[in-house]
């Protein structure tokens, strides 16, 4: 009996070690996800008052490096640099009821030191005035990362074209 | 008085026996069986799943609910007509679309109609067709090419082409 106990004890330990070094000492591959979950929940915050909108919008340009790259794939034009993603994010922001972004089975792939790749879905739900219900576009989309100062930023996406015309 | 506080106590054993049996154990075990039975189903053989956006119309409507079966296609593979399910970047975003071609033939479409190595298809389930045009595509060894039944939509707007056989995860059932 006691040995049982000494033994769940260990267990335990084991088990408060490992939770207390992951959370710690994440892996790059966890600060990836981690950093993909913040883009998500800033975007979809969507301050109402001019303060917190400059803080928003400062904060969502942290996520991506200063010659971040984004391709939303045709008929919409190459962005470049932080000032065009927030232009175009600020005016997705002022639609019709706005919008929800989410990340969808992400895959994460390290690369040579301080890069790595996400492969995702991403989806934007809009407000559907018409059927009262939800409208839901989905891509998939390949994002480049890469480490600065500590930090996982953006530094390029693309869609992938999961039907071939 | 006894037939009183007699009464609520044979109506509560007549609802433990409906709901736990005679054998309280058994119960238990069945319970848990058809846990597991109905895990394993919805979650890896009829996997469900709520459809977004017309593409499909009329066929399967917008926001309706559906059935994948992801065994569909263990012991054959995709005939033209079925309607399947294209996995994006993992199984839980998925597009539903119906397959026009198969592996190794040539598609087009002009006038809104779909021509398969040269030949017209027949598609009874179109309602409604825009004048939807696309040049010849060949389809490789594994390739399916892949549209909605809403041809009525701008083609812009509507998602179709070749898909590898691999994203293919299943047809739907319901």
């Amino acid at each position: 009996m006691k040995r049982a106990v000494g033994l769940l004890v260990v267990i335990l330990i084991a088990a408060a070690g490992w939770f207390a070094w992951v959370t710690f000492f994440p892996s790059d591959e966890r600060r990836i996800r981690a950093r993909l979950d913040e883009i998500v929940d800033t975007v979809n915050a969507r301050s109402s008052d001019g303060l917190s909108r400059i803080a928003d919008a400062a904060r969502l340009a942290s996520f991506f490096t200063e010659d971040v790259t984004i391709d939303p794939g045709p008929p919409y034009p190459v962005m470049q640099g932080r000032d065009a993603i927030l232009a175009a994010a600020s005016a997705a922001g002022r639609g019709a009821g706005g919008f929800e972004l989410a990340f969808v089975d992400v895959q994460v792939a390290m690369g040579g030191t301080g890069t790595a790749t996400a492969h995702l879905t991403l989806t934007l739900t809009w407000p559907n005035v018409q059927t009262s219900g939800s409208t839901v576009d989905a891509r998939e989309v390949q994002l480049a990362l890469r480490e600065e100062a500590g930090e996982w930023r953006v530094a390029g996406g693309a869609p992938v074209q999961t039907l071939q015309r | 008085m006894n037939v009183s506080s007699a009464q609520p106590a044979g109506a509560a054993a007549r609802w433990r026996r409906v709901l736990v049996g005679r054998n309280p154990a058994r119960a238990v075990v069945r319970g848990v069986v058809i846990l597991l039975v109905s895990l394993v189903t919805f979650r890896w053989v009829l996997v469900p799943i709520r459809t977004h956006g017309p593409s499909m119309l009329p066929t399967y409507r917008d926001g309706g609910l559906y059935f994948v079966n992801r065994f569909a296609y263990l012991a054959s593979e995709p005939r033209r007509g079925d309607v399947v399910a294209i996995r994006l970047a993992g199984p839980h975003v998925l597009f539903v679309k119906r397959v026009l071609a198969l592996p190794g033939e040539r598609v087009l479409i002009r006038g809104g109609i779909v021509y398969v190595d040269g030949k017209p298809l027949a598609e009874p389930y179109v309602v409604h067709r825009a004048q939807w045009l696309m040049g010849e595509k060949a389809l490789g060894a594994r390739e399916y090419f892949v549209a909605g039944d809403n041809r009525g939509m701008r083609i812009e707007q509507h998602e179709l082409g070749a898909v590898d056989r691999d994203r293919i995860v299943g047809r739907l059932v319901w």
